[in-house]
């Protein structure tokens, strides 16, 4: 009986198993094994041991990448969470009784559900130096003053970031306050016996108790910040920031296996390389954030 | 249960019928083909400008596979197919910024081995020297030939200069001296309300379709330094002066500057640029154009049409390129249909000597400028680098010219290191 439940559990995932075996696992196979090659998808993989992964530390412009994927990201996740955080804490607060909340997530959401390409040719179109609407809208007639919004690289690092944190805080805040919801109520309501302030029960309440939300939000975001690239590229097409102020790890990946001499090989290793760095972040941020009960 | 299987069996009836059906009018309105080739093309235009069907009427019995495949993909993708020798398209193409990737390599076959080949004489030579490897052999032709003209609005120039017509205007801009002085000059005359040039982005072409020297020496040392110190230079004066319209190429803000009410002068352009940018983007304008000479002649763009060296249909391959670009009578009326320069010389000649009068340009004999500008344009000078390298010298343009802090020793010097990077076999010493 055991073994005939156990066939009907293969026989159920099958469908997903070969799915994940022939579109994700060889492919992350072949890569590793690419990342050992000299490979340029014409002529035959030439193995070269670790010379890949060597380079990559000799690399100027994969660390001027790294950095400009660290400069985009950072300023987004604080303030995104740091916005996600205040809203959820507003709309979940029984005291204000917010209402139209239904409606005002969805509204919030809403940003999350166009593209990262929709969102790049948008604003590309309305922070356009001469022909765009945010400049027509400040200065009107008087074209000296337009201001070129990307050709500073600062200014075009923060405008992504800005972008980021428009597309994700809606998100954020919806799995914030789930998990402001899974949070007992009997904890405020002893609080509140003892006399405890709204700040006191913010500090030692909400904030402990979410640090599991909060732990699934960096881990996720920072996933998803270091393989930014829609966005960023379709940005730096539009010819409007200097060449590699707003290009990232994956669009310095993307550059290094389809064009120029094609280093499959090399693309491959820093694929692995973002990985390993990918699962050290991971394993830091639950050392870090970890799981603490209410402080008494 | 009994209706169930009844709408089951109905439902299958239907649909064995369809397929049936579809079979038949399939078989009845298509007639049998022998012969098939596969052609990767970067666009819809083999299509759009009737070449298949052309073929189709010349070749009934050789059917036509064109497969579009987007220009951004179509370097990777063509790779791929190349290193499996599976699905390879029997003729598959190369745009003049990145021919030089195929020319030199063993998958396209010599040109001059096929029947009728020696007609390959009558190709302009810019457009023969592109397709050639370094061995003398050509291995890729193109049917258009696009010499480079300076395309001005004669109203404006009319307004500010008192003069409208091409002989008048050709001083204005001989050099790129003369041409930047005329920039002045116009900015001074119309109170900065018109610009000379849409963007410093203008000359771009000017330097890679003009180029006197091969940018890749044969050891593969980068040789830029000069070009691209020309180029740098001269888009910061334009942007410095106030010459230009601060537009981003391709982009509807560019378009804009070539219409009715646009403020720009002047437009760098091969005949395709008259045909799908001036005569789309500004019907209304018709009439208020003339074209002469750049200061430096060049040619922008093209798509070379080669054979894949193993393709099991070679003989109908080249009998798709030879009507193309070999059959002199085809392309004389395939470049009056598309208004196109053909690479064709006897066709090109037969067009200039009907007198071809271009209504849009006022009425100018534009074949006879294309054909005045041809001999002064060479495609001896182009290597598999160049892509690359214009993308990269093309991106630092708008930083230096908005930029007076950055210095040039600095930009050339991250120019070459980001080409290097690309290309890591190349010398930048």
């Amino acid at each position: 009986m055991g073994r005939k439940y156990a066939l009907h559990a293969w026989f159920f995932i099958a469908p997903f198993l070969l799915g994940f075996v022939v579109f994700q696992a060889i492919p992350l196979l072949y890569s590793l094994v690419l990342s050992f090659m000299r490979y340029d998808g014409l002529s035959a993989p030439q193995f070269i041991g670790f010379k890949n992964y060597t380079q990559l530390f000799g690399d100027k412009f994969l660390l001027e990448a790294f950095l400009n994927t660290w400069k985009i990201w950072l300023p987004n996740i604080i303030s995104q969470i740091f916005l996600a955080f205040a809203l959820a804490i507003i709309l979940s607060n029984i005291r204000l009784k917010i209402r139209g909340q239904g409606l005002l997530r969805a509204i919030f959401y809403f940003p999350n559900i166009i593209t990262a390409a929709t969102i790049a040719l948008i604003f590309s179109g309305l922070l356009d130096w001469q022909t765009g609407a945010i400049n027509q809208l400040l200065f009107r007639d008087n074209n000296d003053a337009y201001i070129s919004w990307f050709q500073n690289p600062t200014r075009a690092r923060f405008i992504v970031s800005v972008l980021l944190t428009w597309m994700w805080f809606g998100n954020s805040l919806l799995i914030l306050m789930a998990g402001f919801s899974s949070i007992s109520p009997s904890f405020y309501e002893a609080a509140h016996l003892d006399g405890a302030s709204s700040l006191q029960s913010f500090t030692r309440i909400t904030l402990p108790l979410s640090r599991p939300i909060l732990l699934y939000i960096t881990i996720t975001s920072f996933s998803g910040g270091m393989q930014m690239f829609d966005l960023t590229q379709v940005i730096a097409q539009s010819g409007q920031a200097p060449p590699g102020t707003i290009t990232t790890l994956i669009m310095y990946l993307y550059q290094t296996a389809f064009l120029g001499e094609l280093r499959i090989g090399y693309a491959a290793s820093m694929s692995y390389l973002l990985l390993l760095f990918l699962m050290l972040f991971s394993i830091l941020s639950f050392r870090i954030m970890g799981q603490k009960g209410v402080e008494k | 249960m009994k209706k169930q299987q009844f709408l089951l069996a109905l439902l299958l009836l239907v649909v064995a019928c369809s397929k049936s059906g579809s079979g038949t009018q399939k078989t009845q309105s298509e007639p049998p083909q022998e012969q098939e080739i596969s052609i990767w093309f970067i666009s819809d235009e083999l299509e759009t400008n009737g070449i298949i069907k052309d073929f189709n009427q010349k070749y009934p019995d050789i059917k036509v596979n064109n497969i579009i495949v987007p220009n951004e993909e179509y370097v990777s993708k063509l790779r791929t197919v190349l290193r499996s020798k599976k699905n390879v398209p029997d003729i598959f193409v190369g745009e003049a910024a990145n021919v030089q990737e195929w020319v030199d390599t063993d998958f396209w076959d010599d040109l001059p081995s096929y029947p009728g080949a020696e007609k390959i004489a009558n190709i302009t030579p810019y457009v023969r020297d592109v397709g050639t490897d370094r061995n003398g052999i050509v291995k890729a032709l193109a049917w258009q030939a696009n010499p480079g003209g300076v395309y001005y609005r004669r109203s404006i120039m009319e307004k500010f200069f008192g003069v409208s017509a091409p002989e008048d205007i050709s001083p204005y801009f001989k050099d790129m001296e003369t041409m930047l002085q005329t920039a002045a000059q116009l900015k001074e005359k119309s109170g900065g309300e018109y610009m000379l040039f849409a963007s410093p982005t203008d000359l771009f072409q000017i330097f890679f379709g003009g180029k006197t020297k091969n940018w890749v020496s044969a050891d593969k040392r980068l040789d830029i330094d000069e070009d691209a110190t020309l180029l740098l230079e001269a888009a910061r004066q334009i942007r410095q002066n106030g010459y230009d319209a601060k537009v981003t190429h391709w982009t509807p803000a560019w378009y804009n500057t070539m219409k009715q009410e646009g403020k720009v002068a002047a437009f760098y352009l091969p005949p395709w640029g008259l045909s799908y940018l001036l005569k789309l983007q500004a019907p209304e304008t018709s009439g208020d154009w003339g074209v002469v000479a750049p200061p430096k002649s060049f040619f922008w763009g093209g798509t070379w049409l080669g054979i894949y060296k193993d393709s099991p249909n070679k003989d109908a391959a080249w009998k798709f390129i030879e009507m193309v670009t070999l059959d002199t009578q085809y392309s004389v009326d395939f470049s009056k249909r598309t208004g196109g320069f053909s690479a064709n010389v006897p066709a090109a000649q037969q067009i200039v000597a009907e007198g071809y009068r271009d209504p849009f340009l006022k009425d100018q004999d534009t074949y006879a400028f294309y054909q005045e500008e041809l001999p002064k344009i060479t495609g001896k000078f182009l290597t598999k680098y160049d892509l690359d390298i214009g993308n990269i010298v093309q991106s630092y343009m708008e930083t230096y010219a908005n930029d007076v802090e950055v210095s040039l020793e600095a930009i050339l010097k991250e120019i070459k290191e980001r080409i290097q990077n690309l290309h890591p076999d190349l010398s930048i010493e």
